[in-house]
């Protein structure tokens, strides 16, 4: 009886909202084109925008809007923020789109969620604006606008692996697999570095966002041409290279369970001369409360010896605009000013995120208060986006799995990939 | 309301009855259909259906295409395996630990409202805490149980629990122990008082030892008392999710999913709710099984 009570709940909620999924956008047909904002002047555009963004305690945001709002004075923005991590916004903003609501009209959009969301026909098409301002853009986040050959949102800050490197102990930071490798031997033991590296392989997103790191690393690739062949050398000699890492006594057994927040206090605590970590860690690292603070570099990440560039996983946000919007001129040129030079300048300065727009990694300010951007600039600009499919966290399920299984040899690797390969290619054809 | 009492005094005294316990019964059972059954019967239709929240306008009828894909696939035995490991393990470590508890607090003679709300206060904490708590504790760095074991020469070097297939489990098992075994404690705690002291006390007439005493009065007579224990725990063991979401996500290489957590990761991570609802009733049928099976052991047993 308990169990039947506590699962009707979740069902009933799980009701709740498929429900709402069922009867929303049946009125409106996916993509209608937003280029009605050309040719308009600012002060010809008016009403009001609500504006849906995850939790922002630096205020760059209402700076941002505060600046919007003196080129367009006659637009009323509503700005709403929502509580809890990336997975909770992507709940409450999913209940209210799947309904087929016109608002919130702009929301900041995981980058991950923007095949899905436009797959559904949720997210209004500006791929004639963007096209028009490609080139100011980085190439890597700009591509992760885009469903298809149509565009979706507007990049607002970026999210790529980095490495971390101990500025007081390594001159220059590894660029390959193999000086990683000889540098962490040489340090560990020494100085209180009981680790050479430190990444995440949680089972979760974690492990996908770092293995395909390491994959891409070493030349190999994920989804191409609309198949997934991963069971092949480069991907191979990643899992090896990985295990290597523990077997060796470089990186702790315990990488296998470790998040972000878990390989940041190792870093912090001084025991680890390298990590593989999202931006936010600088700031973390360079905090008070950190113990290496002023001792962090940062740079792009090593590459394997069958890859020839470094590749880290893209992560970060876009701008995008509910297609079922009643203000579609003033909301497009919202999203489109919060994704300009002079919005992303300050969203830089104030809350430190990685801009997407190229010209602000060359702003005089900002490099002179922030002068680590110009050493991830080229990870920024190499990065790579995760598979871009309708369903990536169906694609992403399989990944975390059979990494995994391979990782801690249940499988062995060719037969864990091959599994794998057929999985995520039956997963993708279920999505057709 | 004149009117209304000469009409009831008309009616037989039975039926006048009747009507006012239905009346008094409604708004429960009423509360009961809409948030119990309705969504059983939803879901059960979900789950003949392609509905996917993500490609909503694509939804269909699919027959029995969700179940075939589950026992087809071997995620399904993988995680049906896991709870089963999950669900024995569980329940053996509850009944030991459980018992140690109501024996101490059966024996104590003084403190004893200190010790029973002490012993109450791990079930009392929402399962999720408990998660994150045991997580931390086990952390390979940072963690207090390395330290501990370190200290008092258990082990040389710390220990990475959580991504060893089978410390993995064992850490989820006594998360889930400590949280569980206050419960399980009281109950046996109830059965052990009503056991007649006369009982104990010819026994040791009769020359009985302790351990005689146990196996002889105290099992036997709290035979009842752990088959239901058993009955609430197993269907609770089937359906949990708390821990393992806090401590593992599954993990190590997916040894420690269970069916519902696979069932919420079909629901909510790959907004598939045709999948998602399938599993969700094939745990619905599981746990009738289960009851079906336990009330018809105690009943024979009465």
């Amino acid at each position: 009886m308990k169990m039947k009570k506590v699962l009707s709940v979740l069902l009933s909620t799980a009701m709740a909202v498929s429900l709402a999924a069922g009867c929303g956008n049946s009125d409106k047909e996916e993509g209608s084109s937003a280029d009605s904002s050309k040719g308009a002047g600012a002060s010809d555009i008016s009403g009001e925008v609500t504006f849906v963004s995850g939790n922002d305690q630096t205020g760059a945001l209402d700076e941002m809007i505060a600046a919007f709002n003196e080129e367009y004075p006659n637009v009323t923005i509503d700005h709403q923020l929502l509580p809890g991590n990336s997975d909770d916004v992507k709940k409450s903003l999913m209940t209210s789109l799947a309904a087929g609501d016109s608002e919130p009209d702009v929301f900041e959009c995981d980058i991950i969620w923007v095949s899905q969301f436009a797959a559904a026909g949720w997210l209004l098409d500006v791929t004639d604006n963007l096209e028009a301002k490609a080139d100011e853009y980085l190439a890597g986040p700009l591509s992760t606008c885009y469903f298809g050959d149509k565009a979706y949102a507007y990049p607002n800050y970026t999210d790529v692996g980095l490495l971390y490197y101990r500025s007081d102990l390594v001159d220059t930071p590894p660029a390959t697999w193999d000086e990683l490798v000889e540098m962490s031997k040489e340090h560990i033991g020494k100085d209180g570095i009981d680790y050479g590296y430190i990444f995440q392989m949680f089972q979760g997103e974690p492990t996908s966002c770092n293995m395909l790191e390491f994959i891409k690393q070493n030349g190999g690739t994920d989804l191409v041409d609309g198949k997934f062949a991963m069971n092949n050398s480069n991907t191979i000699e990643s899992l090896e290279f990985v295990n290597s890492l523990i077997d060796d006594g470089i990186s702790p057994e315990g990488v296998l369970s470790h998040k972000p927040d878990d390989s940041r206090a190792i870093f912090e605590e001084g025991k680890a001369l390298f990590m593989r970590n999202w931006t936010y860690a600088y700031a973390n690292a360079n905090a008070d409360t950190s113990k290496v603070k002023g001792n962090v570099g940062v740079t792009a990440l090593p590459v394997g010896p069958s890859g020839t560039e470094s590749s880290g996983t893209l992560g970060g946000w876009n701008f995008a605009i509910n297609a079922n919007t009643e203000n579609e001129a003033a909301s497009v040129a919202f999203a489109e000013f919060m994704s300009s030079y002079d919005a992303q300048k300050i969203s830089t300065m104030v809350r430190s995120t990685f801009p997407t727009a190229a010209k602000v990694y060359e702003d005089e300010d900002v490099l002179t208060d922030k002068p680590y951007l110009a050493d991830v600039r080229s990870a920024a600009d190499n990065a790579k986006p995760r598979p871009q499919v309708r369903d990536y966290s169906a694609i992403s399920s399989v990944f975390q799995v059979y990494f995994h299984k391979a990782l801690t040899k249940e499988l062995g690797y060719e037969d864990a990939m091959e599994q794998m390969d057929t999985e995520l290619n039956a997963a993708l054809e279920k999505m057709k | 309301m004149c009117k209304m009492k000469t009409g009831m005094k008309k009616m037989s005294r039975e039926k006048r009855d009747n009507i006012i316990g239905y009346s008094l019964i409604a708004p429960s059972l009423i509360l009961l259909i809409a948030i119990g059954i309705v969504p059983i019967l939803i879901t059960v239709s979900y789950s003949f259906q392609y509905r996917v929240l993500t490609d909503p306008l694509n939804t269909h009828f699919v027959g029995f295409e969700n179940y075939i894909t589950l026992f087809k696939s071997e995620t399904f035995l993988e995680v049906l395996r896991n709870t089963a490991v999950f669900t024995v393990l569980s329940m053996v470590f509850q009944l030991i630990v459980g018992f140690a508890g109501a024996l101490l607090m059966n024996g104590a003679k003084r403190f004893v409202g200190i010790i029973r709300t002490a012993v109450l206060i791990p079930w009392a904490i929402p399962g999720i805490i408990i998660a994150y708590m045991f997580s931390f504790m086990f952390n390979d760095q940072l963690g207090v149980m390395n330290q501990l074991f370190q200290t008092a020469n258990i082990i040389s070097s710390p220990v990475a629990w959580l991504t060893d297939r089978t410390w993995a489990m064992v850490v989820v098992v006594l998360a889930d122990t400590w949280k569980q075994f206050p419960y399980i404690a009281l109950m046996l705690l109830a059965g052990l008082q009503t056991i007649p002291k006369e009982l104990y006390e010819s026994a040791a007439v009769d020359g009985a030892g302790r351990i005689s005493k146990f196996f002889r009065i105290t099992l036997p007579n709290l035979k009842g008392v752990i088959l239901i224990i058993l009955l609430f725990r197993t269907m609770g063991a089937i359906r949990i999710f708390d821990i393992i979401f806090g401590i593992t996500g599954g993990g190590p290489a997916n040894s420690t999913a269970t069916l519902l957590y696979q069932a919420y990761k079909y629901l909510f991570g790959d907004m598939n709710f045709g999948l998602g609802s399938a599993l969700s009733t094939i745990i619905t049928i599981l746990i009738l099984a289960c009851s079906i099976i336990y009330i018809k052991v105690l009943k024979t047993d009465d």
